[in-house]
């Protein structure tokens, strides 16, 4: 087990129907220590929960490929995000980080699209989901209350 | 504010400001007075309204990435009516090109990890630096745990401990966490 060969990755592209249009999207989305020489970039990601209408907002913080029966297999470690209410005064959406020992495992076919994600302020503690980048983020989250 | 945007073409189609009125015509009057009687009737600052949300108990710049968020909201809400209007059209235009060719073709990838390190590492190696980086620890276990549930798992070792999902706490109904069993249906 502690030798097994595996390669670690620092970026990945997703591609996914956008709901807008119906075509397809495609994003990049990074994890790395050192993003251009200027410090840690690890980017924030959709990801599909267990229940087919349930998804998560999740940092990816490592990505990484293992081979197994000459098949080879994406990993990704998610950091997720406690989702809260909608604020009631701004209407965005908002997120609370956890700590990081409650990482997660998972394969990366069930990462859905990138998100943008603003970070905490000092007024404010708690991270922003940025729902309006585009049609097909807007649409997807319009449920989420 | 916005009639300035109209300055440059105006002029170019009247020629100088100095032989016709800039004011704005009566024609345009209503419109005004329509914003008027929602005002509060008072001479506008941003200071007052800022008062005046604080006495209610909002954060001035709550309510300022409010309106952001709202005229954001409509922009974004325009740019969907416009596809939807205008569906048939680009489908017409689409159908002909390589790209929808290209599309209709379900060979495309979903996802693909780029940037590979230049070299392999083990397990125990990667361990080392996520740790570093991150603060991760228990990472060996919990991927052997993983590698398990998913019967990937290609030799024994002294982890075999049954899985145990981390999370599973954080969320409300405890079936529900990120998706982690072979998502064959995507």
């Amino acid at each position: 087990m502690l030798t097994r060969q595996i390669i670690p990755y620092h970026s990945c592209r997703v591609t996914y129907d956008c709901q807008e249009t119906g075509s397809k999207q495609t994003d990049l989305f990074r994890s790395t220590h050192s993003w251009r020489k200027e410090g840690p970039r690890y980017d924030s990601v959709l990801v599909q929960g267990q229940q087919r209408s349930s998804v998560f907002f999740a940092r990816v913080l490592g990505l990484f490929s293992l081979s197994h029966h000459d098949k080879t297999y994406g990993l990704a470690i998610l950091q997720p995000f406690i989702r809260k209410h909608r604020n009631k005064v701004t209407g965005y959406i908002e997120l609370e980080e956890v700590s990081v020992e409650w990482y997660e495992l998972c394969f990366i076919e069930s990462i859905i699209r990138a998100v943008h994600i603003l970070p905490p302020t000092p007024k404010n503690h708690r991270f922003i989901v940025q729902d309006l980048v585009d049609g097909d983020a807007y649409l997807r989250f319009i449920g989420i209350n | 504010m916005h009639s300035l945007a109209h300055l440059v073409d105006g002029i170019k189609r009247r020629g100088p400001t100095l032989n016709y009125s800039t004011d704005r015509g009566e024609a345009l009057h209503p419109q005004n007075k329509k914003y008027w009687g929602r005002s509060n009737r008072q001479e506008s600052s941003s200071k007052q309204v800022s008062y005046a949300f604080c006495c209610l108990g909002f954060d001035f710049t709550l309510i300022l990435i409010k309106m952001l968020h709202m005229a954001t909201e409509s922009e974004v809400i325009q740019k969907l009516r416009y596809q939807v209007d205008n569906y048939d059209e680009q489908q017409g235009l689409l159908q002909g090109s390589e790209e929808f060719s290209k599309m209709a073709s379900d060979s495309y990838q979903h996802i693909l990890l780029c940037s590979p390190n230049t070299n392999q590492t083990t397990i125990s190696a990667y361990n080392v630096s996520i740790h570093r980086e991150h603060g991760i620890t228990g990472f060996i276990e919990s991927l052997s745990s993983f590698l398990k549930r998913n019967n990937l798992e290609s030799d024994l070792h002294p982890y075999n401990v049954g899985l145990s999902l981390r999370c599973s706490h954080l969320y409300a109904d405890k079936t529900d966490h990120p998706l982690s069993l072979m998502p064959s249906h995507l």
